[in-house]
């Protein structure tokens, strides 16, 4: 069928014109919407799909141990976010114990249709607990092996843990592009009960949760030094809001003296400098001294408060910090220096940075419509810097504050109340794009910090 | 001082004197008073009778009418009439009447006398078998003889490569180490994945074409890092080959390899509109 053609006439041509100009116009308002993480975030299409075999026991009782160690090592896996997880149910019943016994063609079919397989034996022989853990990859079977590890530790629950936590960040780590697990890496947090809050600690699952302070006061904003040995918090005493230093290896509170009022520090990656929040005459600004707390120094002056600062982890040039030199706090970038500020927010209330350890994205909690009846809450978002572009990880949930970013950047761990009381803070974890959301403890936990490694 | 709401007060009016002749007035006067109401009313009705017959009404569908023939239902703004029945999906204002339904009719039972006689069942024809054509003999090509003398070397060897369907092109990965792509298929996955995560497509220039095609070999050194990234076939645009070098600058590391050796790597971008 011919198409009736019509002569471009100088109006039809200037209406096409204008046409064209609305459709481009209304085309690209929402590319410029909040849509990056599809492309520039985008998670590989195919997951590795990981079978575990359960360990077969060698010798000694192991049943207790086994138990502990298969489910930690499957939990680890699974939660790691790069995995396909072959599971328990459907996998073949057989417990391979050494790489003689391991039978590909078991775990090539459809259902388990696993690329890798991990497998091997626990004993217990002496006290001591022995592990051999192996992972082939089935789909090469020439050459399946890619990992053999052996693992010798003292016979209890916990080290059984510990070693299935090290043999997931070995698997992790090979098969994920050579950024390490976080499987051993911990959680600091602020645990309210008695009228006091002290400062814990857990696993990064959740497991092992206990005590680190036992200062009897409100201790808030723990923050662990990169290397581990150091945590910095904000602690209510007779003289106001003071940091305190506390030893991890010393196990007590070491000196950190500092002038006027000071809260939330922050660690410079290199971990020789902290940057935190003072006010002597009640306005609050950045300031950043080093581990002792000498030489200290000013890095913004406005009126109007400052806080919150938290160090960009890949580079440690640069601070992100909240300030409320405009009117409601808001989310700001400066070099460590106190030039080139950048205002990355421009609505709402923005609480909590946390600055993600590629320095790409910085976390943080946001209530985009702050006031009496406006909707919606307060969410965690994620903004990447470069582009200003963000995304809403949280919905619907209730309060969300503190996010902390993972070390390898894929996990984000916060702190929620469902109907916004304080004392009904728990703390969660999920994936760095929002999805796998589940909680770490009960309530009355709150303001997690992640260890750098 | 007297206000004009409350006038001063008079001398009483002398009815008695009045009564009698009063009444018969009001009684006159109601007559004629109910004789002129229905003579009004009687004309108002006659006017209306007789002005109907000689007036064309309102709305008439007519050339001589004088008002603006309408369809209502495109001019009155209103939305559409609602179904009578929101659960019957089917029902409609004007229903069509539901055919009555037939009645089967049965088969007189057939009478005593009657004998059934059996229908003759008709067999299929029978159709000689065809054979089946025989698919013709796949001639096998028989690879020449080589003439060298095989050595260790493996030149030429593009084994294993993996192409990674990426959102506009493809990435293909080929490691140079015939063996160590046999040996460690897992690593040259990883590699694989890591670099189409790094092809940033939303840097891609508007002045793209379909078709561009970049070849860049880089070395990954033993403890994972990717180093040395150089254009072997160019596009032919230098923005193209500037951002497949990037590409391969941007990843932090593949993970320690596992191998003592650092191995080179290719890398070749197709780029494709989407």
């Amino acid at each position: 069928m011919d198409r009736i053609t019509y002569p471009p006439t100088p109006s039809r041509t200037c209406f096409r014109f204008a046409l064209l100009l609305f459709i481009a116009v209304v085309v690209s308002a929402p590319a410029r919407a909040q849509d990056i993480f599809g492309e520039a975030n985008k998670a590989p299409a195919d997951r590795t799909r990981v079978a575990v075999a359960n360990f077969k026991p060698s010798s000694g009782q192991t049943d207790a141990f086994r138990k502990t160690f298969d489910d930690t090592l499957f939990n680890d896996l699974s939660n790691a976010g790069i995995f396909d997880m072959v599971s328990k149910s459907i996998a073949p019943p057989v417990t391979p114990g050494s790489p003689a016994e391991m039978k590909l063609d078991q775990w090539s079919p459809a259902p388990v249709s696993a690329a890798m397989v991990a497998f091997g034996s626990l004993g217990v022989t002496a006290g001591k607990i022995a592990v051999s853990g192996y992972l082939f990859d089935v789909k090469n079977t020439q050459f399946p092996q890619v990992l053999v590890r052996q693992y010798n530790e003292d016979a209890t629950d916990d080290s059984a843990r510990q070693i299935a936590h090290r043999f997931a960040d070995e698997i992790i780590s090979r098969l994920g592009g050579g950024v390490s697990g976080i499987a051993e890496t911990k959680i600091y947090y602020v645990h309210a009960a008695g009228g006091t809050k002290e400062i814990w600690e857990m696993d990064y699952d959740g497991a092992n949760q206990h005590a680190i302070t036992h200062l009897g006061q409100i201790s808030l904003s723990p923050r662990v030094s990169p290397d581990n040995s150091r945590l910095a918090f904000t602690s209510l005493g007779t003289e106001g809001w003071k940091i305190k230093m506390y030893s991890l290896l010393l196990g007590r509170v070491v000196t950190f003296p500092s002038g006027g009022n000071t809260i939330s520090p922050a660690w410079a990656p290199n971990g020789k400098e902290i940057a935190y929040s003072a006010s002597t005459n009640g306005d609050y600004d950045i300031w950043i001294s080093d581990i002792n707390g000498s030489l200290a120094r000013k890095v913004t002056n406005f009126k109007g408060p400052d806080m919150s600062p938290v160090y960009n982890p890949r580079t440690g040039g640069q601070i992100a910090w909240i300030s409320g030199r405009t009117g409601l706090p808001q989310l700001y970038i400066m070099e460590a220096d106190g030039s080139s500020v950048q205002r990355l927010t421009d609505t709402g209330y923005v609480s909590a940075p946390s600055w993600s350890p590629n320095g790409q994205f910085i976390a943080f909690g946001w209530n985009r419509k702050y006031g009496p009846g406006a909707p919606g809450g307060q969410d965690i978002y994620v903004m990447e810097i470069a582009t200003k572009k963000w995304i809403q990880l949280t919905h619907d949930g209730g309060q969300c504050d503190f996010p902390s970013w993972s070390p390898d950047g894929r996990h984000i761990v916060y702190a929620n109340s469902p109907d916004g009381r304080v004392n009904h803070m728990k703390i969660w974890t999920m994936l760095a794009d929002g999805t796998d959301r589940h909680p770490l403890t009960g309530p009355g936990n709150d303001m997690p910090n992640w260890s750098w490694k | 001082m007297p206000t004009l709401t409350q006038p001063a007060p008079t001398a009483p009016m002398p009815i008695r004197h009045r009564t009698l002749a009063a009444r018969e007035n009001v009684s006159a006067s109601f007559i004629v008073a109910l004789v002129l109401h229905a003579a009004i009313i009687g004309g108002a009705v006659g006017w209306a009778l007789i002005s109907n017959f000689s007036h064309a009404s309102w709305g008439e569908n007519s050339s001589q009418s004088g008002s603006i023939a309408v369809t209502a239902v495109t001019a009155i703004p209103l939305p559409p009439k609602q179904r009578l029945n929101e659960d019957h999906v089917l029902t409609s204002d004007s229903p069509s009447i539901a055919p009555t339904p037939t009645k089967e009719k049965t088969e007189p039972p057939p009478k005593k006398d009657e004998v059934l006689i059996p229908e003759k069942a008709t067999k299929p024809p029978k159709v000689a078998e065809k054979a089946a054509p025989t698919p013709p003999k796949h001639v096998e090509v028989t690879p020449p003889t080589p003439t060298k003398a095989t050595t260790g070397d493996s030149s030429g060897v593009r084994i294993p490569e993996a192409v990674q369907q990426v959102k506009n092109g493809t990435a293909s990965i080929t490691v140079d180490d015939r063996s160590f792509g046999q040996r460690y298929a897992y690593y040259a996955r990883i590699v694989d994945q890591k670099v189409s995560e790094s092809w940033n497509t939303q840097q891609i220039f508007p002045g793209a074409t379909t078709g561009m095609h970049a070849v860049v070999i880089f070395t990954i050194n033993t403890d994972g890092t990717p180093s040395d990234p150089r254009i072997v076939i160019k596009s032919g645009s230098a923005a193209f080959d500037i951002l497949a070098v990037r590409t391969i600058q941007r990843i932090d590391g593949f993970g320690p390899l596992p191998q003592p050796r650092p191995i080179t790597v290719e890398f070749a971008l197709d780029y494709k509109q989407p």
